[in-house]
């Protein structure tokens, strides 16, 4: 069985935001909308402070309370733990934004463009109106992860089989793989590392690793 | 700049409260009128079409929300886990069953259409706990918080329509309006204590002691006193009053809940890393009572 998982250093990350903006690039998202994001938290108080960059985004989570929630059937776990949504089932009630503890949904009503009413020429032809109205979010780019797979490509491995986020990070700080195989890249940082997911209270099972030092 | 901290949600606005206001309402009026059919009072046969119509509204505020209304019908799809799709389906066999009650005056079908509106409103109530994104909805005693909300709203609406309808209120209904107002100002007080201290974002504190005021302050003792006061003053005007101020605290609470206490979870961390020769840090969850 697979069960593809992102896990990110955070000894690594610098807060470039590079894997935002290449998030966007791929995914030609709204102005707005940024399935990957990168926070940026100051902890502590002077004049003990630490700055910690967290990236965020869909955690692909084991349980996710969105597909529970979902009144269409448009939110689905896939074999491989990749959560996707599909935009022609949608009804846009935003039920799944609500139940995702990670604010990692979008909803767009309104095509928007970057520079006001008029979209430039790359915006007109990637849009894609099937996405407005509905909810969108982070699919670890499962389009190239199965196209990269059909051509005997291994995900987190080969960059053509590779979510965009973590082919464009600077810092190495963003990985990607089969938690299920114990010699893949995200297996042996999470067995040479201490971890932790995010909000794991809840009982969603993310797929989302934080790295914070060595085991 | 990025959130961190719990924020209000903008996903729901008021026309999703108005579906959780109006949809209470009508249903918690279609129990009323079937207690008054167990009871073997008389009830003003109209306020069954009064309350098919406050869920209706509920309903079209609904279509006003989503992205894809054309598409209303895949809402049916998935009731093996979502409760909006259960809450549809118990919507489609309340306003059936409510309108053959309304149509052939049946009264086997007001106690149908009455089951079925209070599934409907569990639904609504199981609808916001499953919402595990926001704090305050996830909170199991939101359950019993809708759903006697919604029997409160009832039988206040019952009550003014009884006045304007037929001209007067019978005893066991201000009796069932005076007990629904102690229950729901428990369950309120209940609600509230549940979400004190770190169980709940700061951001949602100020809006919660406001509604707890609202609610069962002015929503819970000032109606009860109304309606302990004696009975020739009740029918005159308190119970009216009573009435009126039971259905409007509870539309009030509820919009409070969806539209100003439905702050998101926000983020958290664990451990900040270990960078260079540092050692790594402590927890941090911001927006909430401090460490984890």
């Amino acid at each position: 069985m697979t069960r593809y998982v992102m896990v990110a250093d955070l000894r690594r990350c610098v807060g470039c935001q590079t894997c935002t903006a290449a998030c966007r690039d791929a995914n030609a998202t709204p102005p707005g909308v940024q399935w990957r994001r990168v926070l940026d938290m100051e902890v502590g108080t002077y004049p003990d402070v630490q700055r910690t960059f967290v990236p965020v985004g869909c955690m692909h989570c084991a349980d996710p309370p969105c597909m529970d929630v979902c009144p269409s059937t448009a939110t689905r776990k896939r074999d491989d733990g990749i959560v996707t949504i599909d935009y022609d089932l949608c009804i846009g009630c935003a039920y799944c934004a609500v139940a995702c503890p990670y604010q990692a949904r979008y909803k767009v009503d309104l095509v928007r463009y970057a520079y006001g009413d008029d979209p430039m020429e790359p915006e007109e032809k990637r849009h894609d109106p099937s996405r407005v109205g509905v909810s969108t979010k982070c699919n670890f780019c499962v389009d190239k992860i199965d196209d990269g797979i059909a051509k005997g490509l291994t995900p987190g491995v080969d960059p053509d089989a590779t979510p965009a986020c973590v082919n464009s990070c600077i810092a190495n700080a963003l990985h990607f793989g089969d938690i299920e195989d114990p010699d893949s890249n995200v297996s042996r940082l999470l067995d040479d590392n201490q971890s932790f997911r995010m909000h794991e209270e809840l009982g969603t099972k993310p797929g989302f690793y934080y790295l914070w030092d060595e085991t | 700049m990025i959130a961190i901290a719990p924020r209000q949600q903008i996903n729901w606005d008021w026309r999703a409260a108005g579906n959780f206001v109006f949809g209470g309402t009508g249903t918690g009026l279609v129990a009323m009128i079937a207690s008054a059919v167990l009871f073997g009072a008389s009830y003003p046969s109209d306020a069954i079409l009064v309350g098919l119509g406050f869920v209706g509204a509920g309903l079209f505020l609904v279509l006003l929300e989503i992205g894809r209304p054309w598409r209303f019908m895949n809402v049916f799809r998935h009731p093996h886990t979502s409760w909006m799709s259960r809450e549809a389906i118990a919507a489609v066999l309340f306003f059936g069953t409510g309108g053959i009650a309304w149509l052939l005056a049946l009264e086997p079908m007001i106690i149908a259409a009455a089951i079925f509106g209070l599934i409907f409103l569990l639904c609504q109530a199981k609808m916001l706990q499953a919402s595990k994104g926001i704090p305050t909805w996830r909170e199991g005693a939101i359950v019993p918080l809708i759903a006697a909300t919604g029997l409160v709203e009832g039988a206040g609406l019952l009550v003014l329509l009884s006045i304007v309808l037929t001209g007067s209120v019978q005893y066991w209904l201000a009796n069932t309006l005076l007990d629904l107002l102690v229950l729901r100002t428990i369950v309120v007080l209940f609600y509230a204590w549940r979400l004190r201290g770190p169980r709940s974002p700061l951001v949602v504190k100020p809006g919660l002691r406001r509604a707890v005021w609202m609610a069962a302050g002015l929503g819970g003792i000032v109606p009860v006193l109304l309606l302990l006061a004696p009975p020739e003053l009740q029918q005159a005007s308190l119970l009216p009053i009573a009435a009126g101020i039971a259905l409007g605290t509870g539309w009030g609470l509820k919009y409070t809940i969806v539209c100003r206490l439905g702050a998101m979870q926000g983020f958290a961390i664990k451990h900040t890393p270990a960078r260079g020769g540092a050692a790594p840090g402590t927890s941090s969850k911001p927006g909430w009572s401090g460490w984890l």
